[in-house]
Formats: structure tokens, sequence, C-alpha cells
């Protein structure tokens, strides 16, 4: 599965459509080999304040198998907050490393290691999201 | 040197004799001129980009009674702008959209508190909003027929808007808001689509968005295009049992 497809059906796979509300956007996914590939992915929205996107924690978190892009779990997260502006996600450096962490996912999923991959996709985070995970754990 | 000659028609002195002009070509001149004389049906309020690649809309300013009169069709957008309201939750956009499409007919008068209560009951709408998968499903309880896509074009999008059908769509807020990001089209929001008018400035698709303040906004076609990845619903009023 090419990295564009699978960013696709993390919103329009058969699952998603029933189970993701709308207003949930996906975070890039993160993957992670259990024997086979997964991606976890979060799913939060965004908010406009005083004319700027604002990003809300994510609300849910779910783990697909890529193989089929069966939905292995749906977390749902307690107590989503406004934790901080979109704007250095959009911005062009953040844009190419997410384009190169894409590209680099396709070709990380054709093996079986997960480390290297998991660190760039840490890397290429918008920054309001980076410090939410990094406190949270994702949780 | 006659440089007239390499002029565009449009800059060379008229004939002196109108005498020495075909009849067609009279003909089609006063037929432009009566065409350029004559006022715009709908009048748009101006929209624009702003310094940091903000798209903000124009919206209807005004119908002109005359061609509600003659075109049923502009009497019926003037009264659907008019059943634009706000969506009451951060995350009713679609039970929004459903309520205003509900309400254009004239026999029906909700409030979107009802529709949310009614979506709860039915299982479709929760504090997270709707599932793409249950857009409409509202409208279904209630006698409508609505046929969801998730590849439609725009101009399949057009047709739809040009029937006697409703049409609500998912787009981009953030690509609405900011056509020439260069994130992946990943809607996370419903607005209604009225109808797409083709104005001097090009084709323009006319919208009720509830998380706007205003209905009736206008983007134009390229702008809206970019928000849009072809997931519609499209209502039929047939079956509607009020």
């Amino acid at each position: 599965m090419t990295s564009e497809m699978l960013m696709k059906n993390l919103k329009s796979a058969p699952e998603a459509m029933k189970r993701i509300p709308l207003t949930l956007r996906p975070s890039l996914p993160r993957p992670v080999y259990r024997g086979e590939w997964f991606v976890e992915c979060w799913y939060y929205a965004l908010s406009r304040v005083n004319n700027e996107f604002m990003m809300k924690s994510p609300e849910l978190k779910a783990v697909w198998r890529v193989r089929d892009m069966a939905l292995e779990s749906l977390t749902p997260i307690e107590g989503a907050d406004l934790i901080g502006s979109i704007h250095d996600t959009l911005s062009g450096s953040t844009m190419r490393m997410q384009k190169e962490y894409l590209e680099a996912l396709e070709k990380a999923l054709a093996d079986t290691k997960d480390e290297d991959i998991q660190e760039k996709w840490l890397a290429c985070q918008g920054s309001a999201f980076k410090q939410w995970y990094n406190t949270n754990g994702g949780k | 040197m006659d440089l007239e000659r390499f002029l565009m028609p449009s800059e060379q002195a008229p004939p002196e004799n109108m005498e020495n002009m075909s009849a067609e070509m009279q003909e089609f001149l006063a037929f432009n001129e009566a065409e350029e004389a004559k006022e715009a049906d709908i009048t748009f309020t101006e929209g624009g980009f702003d310094f940091f690649g903000g798209y903000h809309p124009g919206r209807i300013q005004e119908i002109s009674e005359e061609a509600k009169e003659q075109d049923p069709t502009l009497h019926e957008l003037s009264e659907s702008v008019e059943e634009w309201l706000p969506q009451g939750e951060m995350y009713s956009c679609a039970v929004a959209c459903q309520t205003m499409v509900y309400n254009q007919s004239a026999e029906n008068n909700v409030s979107e508190k009802q529709m949310i209560d009614l979506g709860k009951e039915l299982g479709v709408y929760n504090h997270q909003g709707t599932c793409p998968a249950d857009e409409g499903k509202i409208l279904e309880s209630l006698g409508y027929t609505i046929e969801r896509t998730t590849n439609g074009t725009l101009s399949q999008l057009e047709n739809a808007a040009e029937s006697d059908k409703k049409v609500i769509v998912h787009v981009d807020s953030l690509k609405l808001a900011f056509p020439y990001v260069q994130t992946p089209c990943t809607p996370d929001h419903a607005v209604q689509v009225l109808r797409v008018e083709d104005t001097e400035n090009g084709e323009m698709v006319i919208i009720n968005d509830p998380a706007s303040e205003n209905g009736g906004e206008a983007y134009p076609i390229e702008v809206f295009q970019r928000a849009f990845n072809g997931d519609m619903t499209v209502i039929s009023k047939e079956g509607n049992n009020g």
C-alpha cells in the first residue's frame, strides 16, 4: 500500500466512515511492527479562534492493520482541549519533512524495523501535537 | 504605416457607416450591448484573499425581484439562504445542514436542537459529531431519500444543485479558509451547496455554511474544489411526509 493510499484510507476506509466522526482529522500514521505492520493514528479537531486555526488535543486513537485496513482498536481520549496553533505545521519546512516522512514510510513498510521511522514520525509533527504526545505518551 | 490593422477589433474605430456592416453583425452587436446593459440577477459582495493567504468569501447581496419572479430556482435560492442557521454545537455542522434542508420545505420548521436530539436518539450524532456514513440519516428518518457518494465530481455537484434536490457536501475547513496550504484534502466539515452560478467573475459555488456568520456565501469554483474531495449527499424531497 502506498503512503498516499494509507493516508486516504485513514478517513475513507469503510470502518473509518462508520466510526470516525467527520469533524476529526487524522494525524500522520505512526507505524508499529508486531509480526506485521500496524499504524497508530490520532484523530483531532481544529477550532478557529480569531481567524487562526488551533488544534485540539486528539479525541480518538485508532490502530489500523496495514495489510487490509482492519480497525484493530478505537480508543476515546477524554478531555479534548486547545493545545496550540497549527501555524508551524503549515510551514514549508514542516510540509517538506512530512513529505519525506511519507516517502520513508512507504520504504519502511517493506521491511520489519520500526524504530528509525518512528523517530522520523515524531520529528515531523507540529509543535502543538509533539508537545501533547511527549506529555501524554499518545494517550 | 497603417497601424490600425494591427489593433484588435475592439480597439479599432467603429465604421463610419453602419450600413457597411452585415445585418448579422449589427444584430450581434445589438445583442451584446443589451446583454451588457442587463443587470445581474444576483449581486454579490466582494470576496478575496488577505495578506496571509486566507480566503474571505463574498456573499449574496441581492437577488433581483424581477429575476425571482421569472426564475423559480432563484426564488428558491433566496428562500434557502433565509433558512441558513449557525451550528449550535462545535461538532454539529452536519445536523445544522440537515436542519436547513428540512426547513427549506415550506411546511417544516424545526430547531437544530430538536434535530440534535433526534440524531442522538437514532445513534447518528454524539458529542464528537456525525460519522460520514451517517450523513443525512436524520432526514432519512423523516421520510427523505438520501444518496451518498464519496467520489462525486464538480459537474455532478453542479447538476444536483440545479435539480430539485438538496446537496450537503463535506469539505476541508482548513483548505476552504486557506486554499493554497499544501496539506492533503481532509474533509472535516459539512456545508450545504445551494447553486453553482456563472458570474462575470467566473463560476461561483454558493453555500450555506453553518460555521459562518451568514448564509449564501460564494466561493470561486477553483477555491471550492481545493476543499472538496467528492464526498456528497444528495437529498430528494420525494417521499417527504413532512
